[in-house]
């Protein structure tokens, strides 16, 4: 008679704890959901630091909707103050001068946003633990800590802004203390008085328009063997870069990985470059014969990088 | 009162000394803008004055470098076991300035690194460095209420450490179509292009 009313005890205990999981976790995407409307729906001005190891660079940022368009931009306040407009569709890129311009890589940038969570992806990569509150720019902030369910991804801190969803702060973590990477804002004005003129250009800056070019999507001759739980293509096959390269993209709704293919002429063994939260691998396959050089590209720890570079197969008949 | 400001006080000088703990930018960061920028543009000036006077000490704004050098140590013992095929960025230092042939790869490579090619808006530290001929300039105090009131800079530059088979021109190419793509799915508007600015520098 003990023993039943123990393990009743203990399967009533298991189910509140399972229900308190589960409406963390719902709390946890209803915020990931907000944060993300915020950014496309929000006005907002601000001024945000990324630091990662001894490298901190400050920008500012602002954002606003006028009759339906997108008005945003991001200037870097640290270097040359080369600044990005982008008005709906259209992207303009502001040099210092014409020199500049002229000594940079040509620009290709459609500049698209992500609108919609992904929960079913999130959750099964991450339990999700809405934590304590603190302020954050002087701005009351909700923690949101992400766990990775395995060890193919880093945890990630979020701190959203209480009254508005907007993220605040941002941590990718090595481990639980360890921090790799920060986005963090200093200061941020949700009710700014933008107007169009606030994106446009300063007098006697070089300006060059973005014009937007799609890469053709192809079919890939590439598939994955194996991708960590919840990552999953990001779009159908891949997208030709030039006439060599093609690129596949997945994600977790958190985190991505890019993998690019294209021919090599000589075998390399694999190498990992870090740089921050950011992990690059490379190494050769053989497919029909030919050599191909395989570069894996993301915010994952290593691991992930070497164990997807390996699972990087031809495709069936190839 | 006085002891909060105090902390505040003793986080900045920290971390403007180069002895700053990452509890000290937390401290500092953990504050409204308003609340420090008289301190810090006091700060600023004063190693704005310094720089003038000594061109050559320009890497005295270590901000965290305690933190990164915990880092590279964790790094290091991590990838212990891995050193033929793992290539750190991160863990050369250098004074550009007392090299005059590195500080034409920075020259050229900030020139390459100044866009992405994909992203249209690239946040390059050591811009100005670039503009000025090579010559480290003093910025004037920047005192916008939106901005920050000083000019934050990376001092201490990466330099890529060239690895056998490391095609680095390729590598950035391929970085920057990372951002712009990953961007997409993230949800986080542009905050994940500002990653574009420490990506490894090419090498010709």
């Amino acid at each position: 008679m003990f023993y039943k009313k123990a393990i009743l005890v203990l399967l009533v205990f298991i189910g509140l704890l399972s229900r308190l999981a589960f409406a963390q976790e719902q709390d946890g995407l209803a915020m990931m959901d907000r944060m993300i409307k915020s950014f496309s729906e929000l006005s907002y001005e601000g001024v945000f630091v990324r630091s990662h190891g001894s490298e901190m660079n400050s920008m500012q940022i602002r954002h606003t909707v006028i009759n339906g368009i997108e008005y945003e931009s991001l200037v870097d306040l640290d270097g040359a103050r080369i600044e990005v407009i982008r008005v709906g569709d259209s992207v303009i890129c502001v040099y210092p001068n014409i020199s500049f311009s002229n000594n940079t890589d040509p620009v290709i940038a459609p500049f698209q946003k992500f609108r919609e969570l992904n929960s079913e992806r999130i959750s099964q990569g991450y339990d999700l633990v809405v934590a304590d509150q603190g302020l954050v720019a002087g701005r009351r902030a909700q923690k949101l800590e992400l766990k990775p369910k395995d060890n193919y991804r880093f945890p990630h801190h979020f701190w959203l802004d209480v009254e508005t969803g907007f993220l605040l702060k941002h941590d990718t973590l090595k481990n639980i203390s360890e921090v790799l990477e920060r986005v963090q804002f200093t200061s941020l004005n949700t009710s700014p008085n933008l107007y169009k003129k606030d994106f446009v250009p300063k007098m006697g800056a070089y300006t060059e328009h973005i014009a937007r070019r799609d890469h053709e999507i192809i079919d890939s001759e590439w598939i994955f063997g194996w991708l960590p739980p919840g990552f999953t293509p990001v779009w159908d096959g891949a997208r030709q870069m030039d006439d060599k390269a093609s690129m596949m993209l997945v994600s977790d709704g958190i985190t991505s990985i890019s993998v690019f293919t294209e021919p090599s002429n000589q075998e390399r063994s694999l190498s990992i470059t870090k740089m921050g939260a950011t992990i690059a691998g490379e190494q050769t396959h053989v497919m029909n014969g030919s050599l191909y050089l395989v570069t894996a590209v993301g915010e994952v720890p290593d691991r992930t990088i070497r164990k997807l570079l390996t699972m990087v197969v031809p495709r069936q008949g190839q | 009162m006085i002891k909060y400001n105090d902390q505040l006080n003793e986080s900045l000088s920290s971390l403007y000394d180069g002895a700053g703990t990452n509890s000290d930018i937390d401290e500092v960061l953990s504050h409204d803008t308003q609340k420090w920028q008289d301190k810090m543009q006091t700060y600023a000036l004063t190693s704005a004055i310094l720089k003038a006077n000594n061109a050559t000490d320009f890497s005295g704004y270590n901000l965290v470098g305690s933190v990164r050098q915990a880092i590279e140590q964790d790094e290091s013992l991590l990838d212990k076991n891995n050193a033929g095929n793992v290539i750190q960025l991160e863990s050369v230092k250098q004074n550009h300035l007392s090299d005059e042939s590195s500080s034409n790869v920075w020259k050229k490579s900030f020139g390459s690194l100044a866009l992405a090619a994909s992203v249209a808006f690239v946040v390059i530290s050591g811009g100005s460095y670039l503009l000025d001929g090579g010559q480290p300039s003093v910025q004037p105090l920047q005192a916008s209420i939106n901005t920050l009131p000083i000019d934050i800079r990376p001092l201490q530059q990466v330099q890529v450490e060239v690895g056998a088979g490391i095609d680095h021109k390729r590598l950035q190419t391929y970085l920057r179509q990372h951002v712009e793509q990953s961007t997409m799915a993230a949800g986080q508007g542009m905050l994940p292009m500002a990653r574009v600015v420490s990506y490894p520098i090419g090498q010709e």
